[in-house]
């Protein structure tokens, strides 16, 4: 930083405190003279200008020195200066905020503000203007009110914008300009603008969490799952994603179409996007259990991170089957401990497949290699459309068209002559 | 007997004429040895270009044009004339703007109201800790003065003008 001190050369220099004294003292006339340098002189005020002039004769006579002076009267000089913070940072959203622009009387005479105007950025609504405690609604308003003030040289009034910002406005710059004019000289006029530039906010959420999902080992099928992203910050974000699961049940295929456990999305404030996450299950056995995560990352402040989460369960169909000998009325079961069948007579075998597993069995078939003591007579399912059904030599195959779906039997009736 | 000579006494009675008168003479006070007038250039160029002012007053930024006209009224030639002009509160002097009408005028600036003169008035300054010495700039003159060196014949006249600007700020 340089620093600068005066001293006017009067005369020879000399070593002495007094000159020190003198410098000093000039110094402080002299500053007094820049500082009256820097004020307009008022209007109204007479310069008086006086010139002096003194001579000697041939013999050095000397004569009373000669005056005279001419005066000239300062004229009025509109000044307006409009003075405001060059940022302001509220936030987004926001209401209510207050921005003060100060009108200074630049003029060298007293002055009042004659029209006024102002703008305001997308993103940014003007709801009133204040002087003071007094609030104004509009600019009309504002203005026939500023008309009744006068303002002394050098004096100000201080008008405060109140405004709104809007949602997802975050780092953005949006002016706010507020205009003044001279009342006494409308050509005088000044604009200040503020940048209002709203703090950025950053945050996500990232959904489900812990949602239960069961899936079949892969075989080869791949399984997508779509995590919502919602960028819950104020300005647009863009979010490192990472995939991850602690064990070998689930591999992750990619994240939002970007091959591997990772990726990233752009999403504009306040949206959501999917994000799709592509994974594989491992020929694990039914009832393994993992869980699928998710993170949501923000490039923008690292702080905002949010998991989301699946917690996937291994299933797989788990079919038991039971066959039990019924007289030929299909309701009276043949206890083979205290009932017997005749020759001749015709029984019938309900035969009953169940799945116990997690998860739906496709292409159910029933195979049943009748004894050689029965004949075969003719069989059907216990819905005829949901069964093919044939016998080739004593044995019977019964496919079942649609899922057995997990919990649920279904069961065929076998009808038999005893040899 | 001694010769008369008439020539020696013609000089001797101009001598007493005209010395004696001089030696006797009291100063006179002259009846407006001086007068000072002043022109707002700015006003006049903006009255040139058609933009003439509503009134008469100045404005901060104008340029005003002093010209003082001195007058030898003493009845006889006169020397050591010096015009002196302070420069009046709120206007700052424009550099370069003295001139005189006698060639043998020198122009000297004060900017300590008088106390210094110079043509060329200078100011030691300290910056960083280190003294440099350099011109003071002429708007903070706080004085203009011309010293006429040689004579001034009874009722010539002698004018010397400067300019001065109205502060803005």
């Amino acid at each position: 930083m340089s620093t600068i001190s005066t001293r006017t050369r009067a005369r020879a220099p000399r070593i002495s405190r007094w000159l020190t004294v003198g410098a000093i003292a000039f110094l402080t006339t002299l500053a007094t003279a820049q500082i009256a340098a820097a004020q307009a002189t008022p209007e109204g005020t007479v310069i008086t200008n006086t010139a002096t002039a003194s001579y000697t004769d041939a013999n050095g006579n000397t004569y009373t020195a000669a005056t005279a002076s001419v005066s000239v009267t300062v004229g009025f000089v509109a000044g307006i200066d409009v003075t405001s913070p060059a940022t302001v940072s509220p936030a987004s959203p926001s209401t209510g905020n207050l921005l003060n622009f100060t009108v200074n009387n630049t003029g060298n005479g007293i002055d009042t503000v004659g029209t006024v105007s102002s703008t305001a950025a997308a993103g940014l609504t003007i709801t009133g203007y204040r002087i003071g405690a007094t609030n104004y609604a509009t600019l009309a308003a504002l203005q026939t009110a500023l008309n009744a003030i006068s303002i002394v040289s050098g004096g100000n009034v201080v008008v405060t914008v109140v405004y709104d910002v809007a949602t997802a406005q975050g780092g953005a710059t949006l002016p706010i300009t507020f205009t003044a004019t001279s009342k006494r000289t409308p050509a005088t006029t000044d604009t200040s603008s503020t940048n209002v530039t709203p703090a950025t906010a950053r945050g996500v959420v990232t959904t489900p969490d812990a949602f239960a999902i069961s899936h079949l080992p892969s075989n080869g099928t791949n399984y997508t799952y779509g995590f919502s992203v919602q960028n819950t910050g104020n300005a647009s974000d863009t979010y490192n994603l990472v995939a991850s699961v602690p064990g070998a049940v689930i591999t992750v295929v990619s994240v939002n179409g970007t091959a591997g456990s990772s990726g990233t999305v752009t999403i504009a404030s306040g949206a959501t996007a999917t994000v799709n996450v592509i994974y594989s299950i491992g020929n694990v056995a039914a009832g393994s259990t993992e869980t699928l995560t998710l993170t949501a990352t923000s490039q923008g402040n690292p702080a905002a991170t949010d998991p989301g989460s699946l917690n996937v369960t291994v299933v797989r169909a788990a079919l038991t089957m039971a066959k039990v000998a019924y007289r030929d009325n299909q309701s009276t079961i043949i206890n083979n401990t205290t009932d017997r069948v005749l020759p001749g007579e015709f029984i019938q075998y309900r035969i009953t497949v169940t799945n116990g597993g997690g998860a739906s069995a496709t292409s159910v078939s029933i195979t049943d290699a009748l004894p050689a003591a029965v004949t075969y007579v003719s069989a059907a399912g216990d819905v005829g459309a949901d069964w093919a059904i044939s016998q080739v030599t004593g044995t019977v195959t019964a496919n079942l068209t649609p899922a057995l779906a997990s919990s649920t039997s279904r069961f065929i009736w076998i009808r038999v002559q005893v040899k | 007997m001694k010769s008369f000579n008439p020539a020696k006494l013609v000089g001797l009675l101009l001598t007493l004429t005209f010395a004696t008168p001089l030696r006797a003479q009291a100063p006179v006070r002259p009846v407006s040895a001086l007068a000072v007038t002043a022109e707002n250039r700015t006003a006049v160029a903006a009255a040139a270009r058609g933009a003439k002012r509503s009134d008469a007053t100045v404005h901060a930024g104008d340029v005003l044009r002093y010209k003082l006209t001195f007058t030898n009224t003493a009845g006889r030639p006169v020397r050591q004339v010096a015009l002196q002009n302070p420069v009046a509160s709120g206007l700052q002097f424009v550099g370069g703007s003295a001139q005189s009408s006698r060639q043998d005028a020198r122009a000297e600036y004060s900017a300590d109201n008088g106390v210094s003169w110079s043509a060329r008035p200078m100011e030691t300054v300290m910056i960083d800790g280190k003294r440099i010495e350099r011109a003071i700039a002429a708007e903070r003159y706080t004085s203009v003065r011309w010293i006429v060196d040689g004579w001034v014949p009874a009722g010539a006249t002698v004018t010397a003008q400067f300019e001065a600007r109205l502060a803005t700020r």
